[in-house]
């Protein structure tokens, strides 16, 4: 150890008395292999020092440098080259293209792997792909570019959500989400939607996706949804650098592709119904006319239909608006000696497309590493931004915009005679709401890890990181005193209610470290890696409620008269306590073997059953690297690989879930102890099988890559609230019962079909098939219900859809018909008559995403499409704007006009019966495909020439113009948005896919910005 | 490498430190072994017995099946509102199943399991007047619970046979319990069989929101009453009157009647036996399944039957007590009004009246007129008359007259109050609703379903799917 100590000492001294060597000035030429031309803008640098220079604009370059020194030339995609300078003072170097895929770099949060040594299936998303998007959350900028990885927007709200599935849904009851890691951190799963949200894309320099065992085992207890591991840029990618970007745009709620009736329809449509509506009625009795229209002369109805059809207007113009986008990001970063930095301040401002509905964003960001001694590495990442957002309600009722805009009736008017809000059909003016009852949501967040990393001996590394993260979330909702919603709800004598509430969740997770990478001779490769890592995150929450406002303008609790009584906070943790370790090896880089292991405790589980081994291991063979392969000139890379592991599911129930307890509450003001659950000792974590195989390659002098992958994944113990008698007081106990399984194929291509230095046009694809399975549940369960109507059932895919089926109407008498459990028809609705409808669920059967990437000189123009098929939604809104005539009172669409009017009519709805048992019934009917291509974004940017911007001491200057969600194909004419997130947060239909019911649209965005770097 | 081991052995001391870490424990619970030590926690949990009737398809319950009002939707007291919101649509029109049910299952075997876990744990507390009264108010509780879920769940007393089921009626706490229904007939002989033994335990009082001696006797007196135990039933009612009187507890007069609606009623002489607490800070406005105030009036979710309001004489306390009129939407309509609040407090918000003397003397009015004591009967009546007509001149009702009177006086008296539909099924009769609109005066849509004949099977609400899913031994109702 000592010798080693001094020899690292010798060695650096050795660095120092090389400045003091002799200098002379070397020029030269970079060009590349594949089309021999020069390279602009390749690093040089003089190895083992910081000087360095860049190659202009006809790749030349030139440099003082000392004698004897040795340059590296490096450029992205190509392999870095090292020369020996000697006395030479002009050189010429030619470059020689990178093998893509395998140079690139996958990170297992643990570790930096290149893809050559790596056996794991992880998916890796560029920086580019995902920079300067008008989209704040890093969740959703993942959508279509990864295999296997899907991605769907809860709904259009600024600062939205995504479920992120990885493989397939792969559990019931806990969480579906993967895992999130940054910067080497656990993120807690109650945060991690937040940070997507508020960490800055454009921070990012590598986002690896951990698909198979091999890779997500390394995360215990926590890996079987997968894992994405972020890294943040450290400044060592660039020469030092300033750069400023702007972006500036409109979003647009996307048009509708229905049509809703017109004032005149829809007072026929009643009139038909035999309904009056009240605005008609207030006509009649202000001109002395019976409000019974059976009992007016046609043209006296007529004339007063006129008057509501003058009064007619689009509550859509009055309700919605196009919302204004802005950045602003700055960012400082390069190396200078031996200490690399990255400093980032991004301001994000985005507008909903209603009033009351908006995002603000900061972030601020700041990445230091330094080398204290030649053995020693600190390093320290910090990230803190807060994201405030103003919310609407997500309900189904007129306090939701977005139902109000389909539910109010064109005659009704905004106004009142009188100036006040005109409470209309719906009983409540939503444009009054949006003013007066504004909730706002801020989530304030960061992490801030520590690292220090000792490197006695080569290939030796022991470092520790102490990783803190805070997600802290406040909301303030306020009925201002006097608003309608507080003559609906509020207390006459205390007007005006007023509720803080929030909650603060931080965690620690402490990882001790050790990385060894030695040789055994020049053939044998290993690498060696133990970890010991703690966690400990705490959850507490509060709320404040108070009522008795004096006024609109003042919403702080201080100026409350009474407390409301709902005044509360909680506590609530969880540990986990981990050792891992995993080995890498190979031989002459054609065979791979890792295999790793990780033992987890966590207090979340039952006594019995604390502790769980997770373990899992893989095998590459790199066929190009074979004697017999190099011949093969096509074929530049050909990789075989497979792996096979255990992983476990934690999340997704209470941290202290496995206890029997008893709880407090109130009786009449007075304390109460009541029993709250069933213990359960043996709770433990759903446990995930997985297996992968697994084929990379590159073609053509990697003209094309792509990888290929099949993957069976198979979940036990999952996680089930086990109904249980309820006449034992309780309705459920957490057991470990039930599994599924998910199978599938992840495929991406790439292609570069023109490569030339000028014009350069590529292509990408990626694709999944999913083929999702319920196996078994518990004892006496067939099947558990899923929102009314879709079910979890052994033998089906997890939420198929259980419903009756209509068999339209009966054409004499304009019955609706449905089918019986036996396949018979019949007039009788009766929910037991709901069939399981095999195949059909809201899983899609194929996804992904595709596009394609075009330069000529400074212009690019990008294209991204999304797309998703075979799966199935059940459409709410569809069945609520197209209803059998139970909906007269509200807004309808024009298919609602289509219904049984006389004998013979077919191909119609059912005869309305406004007066009678008015329903419509949830059926098959109004269950749609959803199938869509979505053309997600549209990029124009243009890069000014080097040769101009250098005249201005500009290092670059790029300005850009993007669209967003430009246009989507929806083969199967599904109403409305055939991309479907969440049906409604507050109706609780939250499974993606399942249900619409009137969420935030999506909407359309154009942006335009600019980059300048000095 | 002696810095290497320096350094592992410090990650496995670390790791030894992780180990007490791996044991949490929340600061809002404690475990149930824990729960029943001292006195005072029986105190709280006989307390959160009472608690579970705030269950939001119960006592507590709003509108999605709740004792306030579902039990008169499913009546011929009501009319849905052409302007609400449509709630308990499937009650009212009679289209319920075991998806879509009341569902008070699941929150009347909360109060049951509560009190169980009291009863099991009585050999914690020493013998004495404490221990008792806990041990009453449990048995009664679960008395109360395991009779609400037969009235609505199970055949009437009457016209159950021998073997038709009733409900399970649980004495244990074993959370792998899977019972079977007890045979009707049988579990309302626990019922009886629980109030009469926490009948000699209770205490005569125990403050507001609690049962007492008297309740009990009042409950006593009403499960006769569904039994057709007429004596048994007088006889209760007369132990109830005489208990109460005895703590001060009288029947409202026409003055101080209004007050009771508004919980302005002194607590100390009230006529309420038992009454659910519900404070503003339950957040549980049981009044919103009847109407809700707007900017625009009251917006009505249900409203009087017109033929029924009809029924409310004009010096009738209980007309301006139970209901009033409004304008929404240019409509003139009758709302509830019994639960619109206090006269301060969250909009919605009051105690739920469990059991009244009026009720008791109802009671025994019914059982003295069936035990052919029409003098009895009628006197009962005129005390409970007098007490809601201003300016009341005694009735002289004979014969059918006078049963048709108490029998109209229970549906003025405990209108919106949890028992029309319960009252017509026990007596075997029709519900058979007017040809009335919703509106004021009888204008507006009628409603679909005007009639369900007596005996239907639609009296008894389906056993909730989850039950029959959870458990294979419950059968479900045809």
């Amino acid at each position: 150890m000592k010798k080693l100590v001094l020899a690292f000492l010798c060695f650096s001294m050795l660095c120092v008395t090389q400045i003091f060597a002799q200098s002379h000035l070397v020029t030269g030429v970079v060009t590349g292999k594949d089309d021999g031309k020069p390279i602009p803008g390749a690093t040089v640098r003089v190895k083992g020092q910081t000087t360095g220079s860049q190659t202009d604009v006809n790749g030349k370059f030139s440099l003082t440098v000392p004698d004897n020194a040795n340059l590296s030339f490096s450029f992205l995609g190509y392999l870095t080259q090292d020369v020996s300078v000697a006395s030479k003072s002009s050189l010429t170097v030619v470059l020689v293209p990178a093998n893509r895929e395998l140079d690139e770099v996958v990170v297992t949060g643990y570790q930096t792997k290149t893809r050559a040594n790596n056996t794991a299936a992880i998916s890796t998303i560029s920086p580019k792909e995902i920079a300067d998007k008008p989209i704040p959350g890093i969740d959703n900028l993942l959508q279509g570019k990864a295999a296997g990885v899907q991605i769907t927007t809860e709904n259009g709200r600024p600062g939205a959500n995504a479920f992120i599935r990885i493989r397939g849904t792969g559990s019931v009851n806990a969480s579906q989400q993967p895992l999130l890691v940054v910067d080497g951190v656990q993120i807690p799963d109650a945060a991690a939607p937040e940070f997507y949200n508020t960490l800055n894309a454009n921070d990012v320099a590598n986002i690896s996706v951990l698909k198979d065992a091999s890779a997500s085992s390394l995360y215990g207890a926590r890996g079987s949804n997968g894992v994405v591991v972020i890294t943040t840029k450290n400044g060592s990618e660039s020469s030092n650098h300033i750069s400023y970007t702007f972006q500036y745009g409109t979003n647009r709620k996307i048009p509708d592709n229905f049509q809703m009736m017109s004032a005149a329809q829809k007072l026929q449509y009643e009139y038909d119904l035999g309904y009056t509506n009240g605005d008609l009625a207030n006509y009649l009795s202000a001109n002395n006319l019976p409000t019974d229209v059976t009992q007016i002369t046609d043209a006296q109805r007529q004339t007063a239909f006129n008057a509501l059809i003058a009064q007619s207007h689009n509550w859509q113009d009055d309700i919605l608006r196009s919302g204004k986008i802005k950045q602003h990001q700055l960012v400082i970063s390069g190396h200078e000696n031996k200490t690399n930095y990255y400093a980032s301040f991004q301001k994000y401002d985005e507008d909903g497309i209603v009033v009351g509905s908006n995002l603000n964003k900061y972030n601020g960001k700041l990445n230091l590493s330094t080398e204290v001694k030649p053995y020693l590495t600190l390093s320290n990442n910090l990230s803190l931004g807060e994201r405030s957002t103003n919310e609407t309600r997500d309900r189904y009722n007129a306090q939701n915009p977005f139902y109000a805009i389909y539910a109010y009736n064109p005659y009704e008017k905004v106004y009142n005679a009188d100036g006040s809000y005109n409470l209309t059909s719906q009983g409540f003016p939503i444009l009054e709401a949006l003013k007066n009852n504004p909730e706002n949501q801020k989530y304030l967040n960061g992490y801030n890890t520590t690292t220090v990393d000792f490197h006695p001996i080569k290939g030796l590394s022991i470092s520790s990181q102490i990783g803190l993260t805070l997600n802290d979330y406040t909301r303030e909702y306020f009925i201002k005193p006097g608003s309608i919603l507080d003559n609906y709800v509020g207390d006459p004598a205390a007007p005006g209610d007023k509720t803080d509430n929030g909650s603060r969740d931080f965690n620690y997770d402490w990882i001790n470290k050790a990385i060894y990478r030695f040789d055994v001779n020049s053939d044998h490769h290993f690498t060696v890696l133990g970890v010991q890592e703690f966690q400990k995150d705490v959850f507490t929450s509060y709320t404040l409620e108070s009522k008795g406002f004096p006024s609109p303008d003042l919403p702080t609790q201080d100026n409350a008269s009474a407390n409301s009584g709902k005044n509360s906070t909680s506590y609530s943790a969880y540990t986990i306590a981990s050792l891992l370790g995993e080995i890498d090896y190979n031989y002459k880089g054609k065979y791979f073997v890792t295999g790793s292991i990780r033992n987890d405790g966590s207090s979340r589980f039952g006594a019995n059953n604390r502790y769980g081994a997770f373990g899992a291991g893989s095998i590459g063979w790199l066929i190009t690297s074979e004697d017999f392969a190099k011949n093969i000139t096509w074929l530049n890379v050909l990789k075989l690989r497979a792996s096979i592991g255990n992983t476990g599911n934690f999340s997704g129930i209470s941290n202290y879930q496995a206890l029997g307890l008893y709880g407090f509450g109130n009786y009449g003001g007075k304390s109460t102890a009541i029993p709250t659950q069933i213990p359960n000792p043996n709770l433990t974590w759903e446990k995930k099988l997985k297996r992968d195989v697994g084929i990379d390659f590159e073609l053509f002098n990697s003209r094309i890559t792509g990888s290929f992958e099949y993957y069976n994944e198979t979940t036990s113990g999952l996680l089930f609230q086990l109904p249980v008698s309820q006449t034992t007081g309780f309705s459920a106990v957490y057991k470990n019962v039930g599994g599924l399984y998910n199978k599938g194929i992840d495929l991406s291509l790439n292609g570069d079909i023109v490569r030339n230095k000028d014009v350069k046009w590529s292509v990408y694809g990626n694709i999944n098939y999913n083929k999702n399975k319920v196996t078994s549940l518990y004892s006496g369960a067939n099947e558990i219900a899923s929102n009314g109507v879709g079910v979890v059932k052994p033998g089906e895919a997890i939420y198929t859809y259980k419903v009756v089926r209509y068999a339209g109407v009966n054409s004499q008498t304009g019955a609706a018909q449905f089918l019986d459990k036996n396949g018979n028809i019949t007039e009788t609705y009766n929910f037991d008559n709901a069939v399981v409808e095999s195949g059909k669920s809201p899983n899609p059967k194929f996804y992904g995403g595709f596009g394609t990437s075009v330069s000529y000189k400074g212009f690019e123009l990008t294209a991204d499409f999304t797309y998703s098929y075979g799966g199935y939604t059940y459409n709410n809104v569809y069945q609520n704007l197209d209803a059998w005539g139970s909906n007269y009172y509200q807004a309808q669409s024009t298919l609602a006009l289509n219904y049984w009017k006389k004998p013979g009519d077919v191909n119609v709805l059912p005869k309305p019966d406004a007066a009678g048992a008015d329903q419509t019934y949830v059926t098959d009917q109004y269950l749609q495909k959803d199938d869509y291509i979505r053309f997600r974004t549209l990029q124009l940017a243009y890069t000014l020439p080097k040769a101009i911007t250098q005249k201005f001491k500009v290092y670059s200057l790029r300005v850009f113009l993007q669209g967003q969600n430009l246009l989507t194909i929806n083969p199967h004419h599904f109403f409305g948005d055939p991309e479907v997130g969440i049906g409604s947060v507050e109706s609780g239909l939250l499974i993606p896919g399942q249900n619409t019911l009137y969420s935030y649209p999506s909407t359309r965005q154009f942006t335009f910005g600019a980059n300048i770097t000095f | 490498m002696k810095r290497t081991y320096i350094y592992a052995s410090l990650m496995l001391l670390s790791l030894a430190g992780c180990k007490k870490e791996l044991i949490q424990n929340p600061t809002n619970a404690i475990p149930a072994g824990n729960a029943f030590v001292t006195p005072a926690n029986f105190t709280n949990a006989i307390l959160g017995t009472y608690s579970a009737l705030k269950g939001g398809n119960y006592y507590g319950g709003q509108d999605g099946g709740s004792m306030a009002t579902t039990p008169d939707v499913l009546s011929d007291n009501l009319i849905i509102c052409s302007q609400g919101r449509k709630s308990e649509q499937v009650f009212f029109n009679f289209t319920f199943n075991s998806n879509s049910v009341w569902n008070m299952w699941p929150d009347a075997y909360t109060t049951v399991l509560r009190a169980n876990y009291i009863l099991t744990n009585l050999g914690h507390l020493s013998a004495g007047t404490f221990k008792d009264n806990v041990q009453g108010e449990a048995l009664a509780l679960r008395a109360l619970s395991h009779f609400d879920l037969l009235r609505l769940y199970a055949k009437s007393y009457a016209s159950a046979g021998a073997q038709d089921p009733g409900v399970p009626y649980v004495t244990s706490t074993d959370p792998t319990l899977l019972p079977s229904r007890t045979p009707d007939k049988a579990a309302y002989d626990m019922v009886v069989a629980d109030l009469l033994q926490a009948q000699p335990l209770i205490a005569a009082d125990n403050g507001e929101g609690r049962l007492n001696k008297a309740a009990v006797e009042g409950l006593l007196s009403r499960v006769y009453l569904y039994r057709g135990e007429w004596q048994k039933s007088a006889d209760a009612a007369t132990a109830c009157i005489n208990e109460a009187g005895a703590n001060g507890h009288v029947l409202a007069n026409t003055d101080n009647f209004g007050s009771i609606w508004l919980d302005g009623d002194d607590p100390a002489t009230s006529e309420v036996l038992f009454r659910v607490k519900i404070i503003d800070a339950d957040g549980i406005p049981i009044g919103v399944g009847y109407e809700q105030s707007s900017p625009q009036g009251v917006k009505p979710e249900y409203v009087v039957d017109n033929a029924f309001y009809n029924l409310f004489a004009a010096n009738d306390v209980r007309k301006a007590a139970y209901t009033g009129t409004t304008v929404f939407n240019s409509e003139n309509f009758v709302y509830i009004k019994k639960y619109f609040g206090r006269a301060t407090g969250a909009a919605n918000t009051v105690d739920f009246k469990a059991l009244r003397l009026g009720e008791v003397y109802l009671n025994r009015a019914e059982a003295y007129y069936n035990l052919s004591q029409p003098a009895n009967a009628l006197a009962d009546l005129n005390t409970l008359r007098a007490g809601r007509y201003t300016g009341f001149a005694a009735g002289a009702e004979t014969g059918a007259n006078l049963y048709n009177a108490i029998l109209l006086q229970r549906r003025l008296e405990l209108a919106f109050e949890g028992s029309r539909f319960f009252d017509l099924k026990r007596l075997n009769a029709a519900i058979q609703r007017s040809d009335f609109g919703d509106q004021a005066g009888g204008a507006g849509p009628q409603a679909p379903v005007k009639l369900i004949p007596a005996g239907s099977n639609l009296f008894q609400m389906p056993i909730p799917q989850y039950e029959i899913n959870a458990n294979r031994n419950i059968t479900q109702n045809p």
